[in-house]
């Protein structure tokens, strides 16, 4: 995830001060991935070292206000403009766990997968329990979040089915 | 994909669908074999009971070319000359005679002839020898087994004794008491005819010709002409009655497996196969069924025609000759059944076809049209029909018989046509209904298209009841109007032998000494009837009985009555008698009025022939009615008449309609329900898993049953007495229209019930678990 | 059939329950033995792949087939005991059933489906389709009560035959993959409501085979070749919102 890029998408709406910043965040993704004030500043400094962001003019320190330049909009731009690319995958360890306890012979490799499903269920029941408690209107943005895991545990889920099925063939 | 590679690929999936749904080809196979079999069996029976051509001359002239029948008189002395050379003449000669052996007396119609000459064919020897010296004889089995004479015996006839040589019979009629003597045989004969073979048809033609010219009548053997073609007809209407009403159930059974594959022809369709291409696939897998069915039809109609064949000539009553089959009859009823089918399976393809394609592979109903012309076109074309009824009863004649049928048809059919309308209306109502009732009403409402056919079926059969029996219960009306009823006790003995059978009669039973009918008498004198100049005929007073004794009309007229001095009594209130004999009465007057007019009741004048009226102390039974019958048979002219021989003549055979009737549409409705059987199943599983009781199953398929059969039933009764008024308009009597109620509720509530009661037994109680 | 119920006591059990069919070379056994509770007010799911017996199992719940090991409980009566009207009024009453498809009666109304139970268990007319319009009422679907299944979507339906297995004093649901023909949007309409009607005491079993609709159950099963393999509850949570606090 590009923590830098998406504050630039947050000052292209308009230009906030580092706190600011942090709170708008938070709140068009849900919450999910929560961000310190000093990581906010930290980013903020290399966006105005790289020209993609200035200061404004008034008060500094905790009441010092950004706002994107022309050079940060190209790159937003660029930046949206590109479809998210996943390949190579990223490193995956419920993946790479699995398929080498397929190569390694002494590892009961049913047992990794009925337990890491038991897990996955039970992830995907607890998304489904604060889906319920969402309202789909006002919370969109934690509802749709919450698709997106859901889904997330179901293609798990289902990939695991699908390599017990296999197993299953080549041991017959 | 070109058209016919197209048609080739439909008719493989209508063969596989033939296969794959067994029930349903097997259905339709036998729905034609049945109407078939009938036709073909009927026609080919009809054919054999009746003579053809050959046969029918055989038995009139023998080997003849020409009968000259003289009568009484003798041969003209000179009738060689006008005969060509070469020409063999033979004599005929008949007289009755009285046979008597061992204490028993027949009367026999004589023949003089030689059975292996010009009259060979007109009487055929079937044991023993043709009398050949003057003291033999051959007799019929009736006059054989009557006598008790057998071979060799010996029967005294009118002019000797002569000894039985061997038994004869006439094919034409197998019952008829002949007795032939030898060809030579003397004495006077009554009848004579004259056989002659001419030698070939042009010389007896000229023959013929000649003979006339003197006075003779002659038969020529070309003049007898094949028969018509009545019977076999009359067998082939009925029979396309029977698959008519087979027809639409093979309509409701495509409609059943059409709606099961609706999806596969939305896809057959969406792949480009026209709907022309659709339906004529399935077309021809209909013909093809129908094909198979009506050859099995066929084959079962001459099987049992052939079965029936050696007790053909006992039952019509002359020989039949060889078992022969009319290739046309055959191929005519294979033909209507395939062609009944076929029709019959493209309306539902039509409509099949007919749905948008999206709502087909959709599996969706398309949304109901909002307001069905149905009902309105079907009671207006009843109402039409009713119209052309009417019109064939003012003409009258084959055109006007034509037009009944055809109406009485249309009357059908537009209630048919109604019929779908109706169950949609009726299911929209059935809210109120508890839940098996109102889910059979609503299913029948549902599949209206299917059942639509099914009721017509139900409702043309029970209509065609109800018409018959508002025709039948008229005419009985009437006859029970014109006839007053016969006291249950009393016998009626009429004719010359009256009084001496009637007071046998009473004596061997114990009953009262027989009273005649009584006359009005007036200062000791019979009271006569002058009206319409017929002077000399007596007033007879009498109740209901002594009315039926004396034939008297239902409806009283007055009439001029005077003493028999010729004085004028004035006129009185009657009920006329027909005139028979110059010793009847004029008319009868009941006791009542003719002690108001102050008559008194006596013994019939001398002169007179009244009807004796046996009174006995019990009521009449069927064995003393037949016990005073076949004592008056004994005596000429007289007979005898009892309520028991003659209550209501045309119950049995409405009876006998009725039950058929209501056989056939207990079969159409149960084939109906067991049509729908794949949905039932459906149900069944929804109905079981919200907890209907196990018999809520049985009572919906026994409710499915009876929705059918009630709203046929219930319409049978309009559609039935609609075109009686005008049915009953062409009888030449003055019928008024009776409700024939006993139909009427066989068609509405009978039917019904017995179709719940039927579905009710045949659904086998659900067990789940 | 409203027995006491005695604390503790589980509303559904099975004992060791196995059903076979067929006997000799060509018996099968489709499920078993299995052991299980179900609680009052309780959501749970069934998983398995096809063929894993799941609806054997919802069958025996409900009453539509007998045990051939083993018993099936329902607040402690054993089902096998009932004769078969016992058994259909068991259905009225206590057990509501909703198949994939094929669950609402064509001939009548989303209504009449729905008050169908309580007419075939005597209740008056009136007050049998009052109650029924209030379980419909219940499912978002009063206003189409009129109408008749053929003219109501897939999910429509569907809820019809929840309100139908809810309605009157029922209280255990046997949905046999409900959501089977559904597409997600309206598949998770059903669920909620089936979550809604648990969440106000009722309880539900569910066979399903999309995990995300097994997402709204307290428990999963899972199940293959019959037996009970495991079990999955959503215990605390996870993923913690910011506003949540630690
Ligand atoms: N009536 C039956 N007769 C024979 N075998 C059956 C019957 N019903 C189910 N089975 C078998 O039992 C097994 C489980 O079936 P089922 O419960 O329908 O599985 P699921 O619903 O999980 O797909 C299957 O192998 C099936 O073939
Ligand atoms: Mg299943």
């Amino acid at each position: 995830m590009s923590i830098p890029l998406s504050l630039l998408a947050i000052l292209s709406d308009r230009s906030a001060h580092g706190y600011g910043l942090k709170s708008r965040f938070e709140e068009s993704t849900a919450g999910a991935w929560p961000l310190n004030v000093g990581q906010v500043y930290t980013t903020l400094r290399r966006l105005e070292r790289d020209g993609l962001v200035l200061p404004e003019e008034g008060e500094g320190g905790a009441r010092q206000t950004w706002r994107i330049t022309d050079a940060g909009r190209t790159a937003l731009e660029e930046w949206f403009g590109t479809p998210v690319e996943d390949d190579p995958p990223a490193r995956d360890e419920l993946s790479i766990k699995v398929l080498l306890a397929v190569a390694a012979d002494a590892v009961d490799v049913t047992d990794i997968v009925q337990r890491q499903r038991v897990a996955t269920m039970e992830r995907l029941q607890r998304y489904t329990r604060r889906k319920r408690a969402a309202d789909p209107e006002r919370e969109l943005p934690w509802t749709l979040l919450l698709d997106a895991l859901i889904l997330k545990a179901e293609a798990e889920l289902k990939w695991l089915d699908l390599c017990e099925a296999r197993l299953a063939e080549r041991g017959r | 994909m070109t058209a016919g590679m197209a048609f080739r690929a439909l008719l493989r999936v209508e063969r596989r669908e033939l296969f794959r749904n067994r029930r349903r080809s097997r259905l339709v196979a036998l729905l034609v074999a049945i109407p078939v079999a009938g036709i073909v069996g009927g026609a080919t029976v009809w054919r054999n009971a009746e003579p053809n051509v050959d046969e029918r001359r055989t038995r009139e002239m023998g080997a003849a070319d020409l009968r000259v029948d003289l009568g009484a008189a003798d041969a003209p002395d000179d009738l060689t000359a006008e005969l060509p050379p070469g020409a063999r003449v033979e004599t005929l000669r008949l007289r009755p005679e009285t046979l008597r052996h061992a204490g028993r007396r027949l009367r026999a119609r004589a023949i003089a002839a030689d059975p292996d000459g010009l009259a060979r064919g007109m009487l055929r020897i079937v044991e023993g020898r043709a009398p050949a010296r003057p003291g033999e004889i051959a007799l019929a089995p009736v006059l054989r087994d009557g006598l008790g004479a057998s071979l060799g015996a010996s029967v005294a006839t009118e002019d000797g004794e002569r000894t039985v040589t061997g038994v004869v019979v006439d094919p034409a009629s197998l019952e008829l008491p002949v007795a032939l003597l030898p060809a030579a045989a003397a004495g006077p004969f009554r009848d004579r005819a004259l056989l002659v073979a001419a030698g070939g048809a042009d010389a007896a033609g000229r023959t013929a010709a000649a003979l006339r010219g003197r006075g003779l009548r002659v038969v020529e053997r070309t003049s007898i002409r094949p028969p018509d073609r009545f019977g076999p007809t009359v067998v082939f209407l009925v029979g396309g009655i029977g698959l008519f009403e087979a027809a639409l159930v093979i309509a409701a059974a495509f409609a059943v497996g059409l709606r099961r594959r609706r999806r596969e022809i939305g896809l057959l369709r969406a792949t480009g196969a026209s709907g022309v291409l659709v339906c004529g696939a399935v077309g021809l897998s209909a013909a093809a069924v129908a094909a198979v069915g009506g050859a099995a039809g066929a084959s079962l109609g001459l099987l049992a025609a052939a079965a029936v064949h050696p007790f053909l000539d006992a039952w019509v009553g002359h020989e039949c000759g060889r078992f022969d089959v009319a290739a046309e009859h055959v191929a005519g009823g294979v033909l209507l059944g395939i062609v009944a089918a076929t029709l019959a399976s493209l309306p539902p393809a039509v409509a099949a076809t007919r749905r948008s394609i999206r709502s087909a592979l959709g599996g969706r109903r398309p949304a109901a049209s909002a307001r069905s012309r149905g009902p309105l076109l079907g009671l207006a074309m009843a109402g039409l029909g009713a119209v052309v009824v009417a019109i064939g009863a003012r003409t009258g004649g084959a055109a006007g018989a034509t037009a009944l049928l055809l109406g009485a048809a249309t009357v059908f059919l537009g209630f048919g046509v109604a019929s779908p309308g109706l169950l949609a209306g009726i299911a929209r109502l059935a809210g109120p209904l508890p839940p098996a009732w109102r889910l059979a009403v609503r299913d029948a409402g549902r599949f209206r298209t299917r059942n639509g056919p099914v009721v017509t079926a139900v409702l043309a059969g029970m209509a065609l009841c109800v018409l018959l029996g508002a025709l039948l219960t008229s005419i009985e009306a009437r006859i029970a109007r014109a006839r007053p009823p016969l006291r249950a006790d009393r016998l009626v003995v009429a004719g010359p032998a009256a009084e001496e059978v009637a007071r046998a009669f009473a004596r061997e039973h114990d009953a009262p000494a027989p009273i005649a009918a009584y006359a009005a008498w007036v200062d000791g004198a019979p009271v006569v009837v002058s009206d319409g100049g017929r002077f000399g005929a007596w007033l007879a007073v009498g109740d209901a009985t002594s009315r039926v004794a004396l034939d008297a009309s239902a409806e009283p007229s007055d009439v001029e009555v005077e003493a028999a001095g010729g004085r004028s009594l004035g006129r009185f209130t009657v009920r006329r008698v027909p005139r028979r004999a110059h010793a009847d009465p004029a008319a009868v007057i009941d006791p009542e009025s003719a002690a108001a007019r102050g008559l008194e009741r006596g013994p019939p004048p001398e002169f007179a022939l009244a009807p004796w009226i046996v009174t006995l102390d019990d009521d009449v039974t069927e064995e003393t009615a037949e016990d005073a019958r076949a004592a008056a048979a004994a005596h000429a002219g007289t007979s005898v008449d009892a309520a028991i021989l003659h209550r209501r003549p045309v119950r049995p055979f409405l009876r006998l309609v009725l039950a058929v009737c209501l056989l056939t549409g207990l079969i159409v409705v149960f084939v109906a329900t067991a049509l729908s059987s794949a949905e039932a199943a459906e149900d069944a599983r929804i109905l079981d898993a919200v907890g209907a009781p196990p018999a809520l199953l049985r009572r919906v398929s026994a409710a499915r049953a009876a929705t059918l059969a009630a709203v046929g039933g219930v319409l049978a009764v309009p559609a039935g007495l609609l075109p009686a008024p005008g049915v009953l308009s062409i009888a030449k009597l003055p019928l008024a229209f009776e409700v024939p109620w006993t139909e009427v509720a066989a068609a509405t509530l009978l039917l019904p019930a017995l179709a719940y009661a039927g579905a009710w037994i045949a659904a086998r109680p659900g067990a789940p678990a | 059939m409203t027995a006491p119920r005695r604390d503790g006591e589980p509303l559904l059990r099975f004992e060791d329950v196995g059903r076979g069919y067929g006997d000799g070379p060509h018996a099968v056994r489709a499920l078993g033995p299995v052991r299980f509770d179900v609680r009052s007010g309780e959501l749970v799911a069934v998983m398995g792949p096809s063929g894993s017996g799941k609806t054997t199992l919802l069958s025996l719940a409900g009453a539509l087939e007998r045990p051939t090991e083993g018993r099936v409980l329902l607040r402690g009566r054993d089902l096998a005991t009932l004769s078969a009207p016992a058994r259909a009024a068991l259905r009225r009453r206590d057990i509501g059933y909703v198949f994939q498809d094929l669950n609402l009666l064509p001939g009548l109304t989303a209504l009449e489906n729905v008050s169908l139970p309580l007419e075939l268990d005597g209740v008056r007319l009136a007050a049998a389709r009052e109650e029924a319009r209030a379980a419909l009422d219940a499912v978002g679907l009063a206003s189409l009560a009129a109408r008749f299944p053929d003219d109501l979507s897939g999910g429509e339906r569907q809820r019809v035959a929840i309100a139908r297995a809810f309605v009157g004093p029922r209280e255990l649901l046997l949905a046999d993959e409900p959501t089977g023909n559904l597409d997600s949007v309206t598949g998770e309409r059903v669920l909620r409501h089936l979550r809604a009607a648990c969440d106000g005491g009722r309880t539900a079993i569910l066979v399903t085979h999309d995990p995300s609709h097994a997402g709204w159950a307290d428990r999963v099963l899972f199940l293959r070749d019959g037996v009970l393999v495991d079990e999955a509850a959503s215990g605390a949570g996870c993923l913690v919102r910011v506003e949540d606090g630690p």
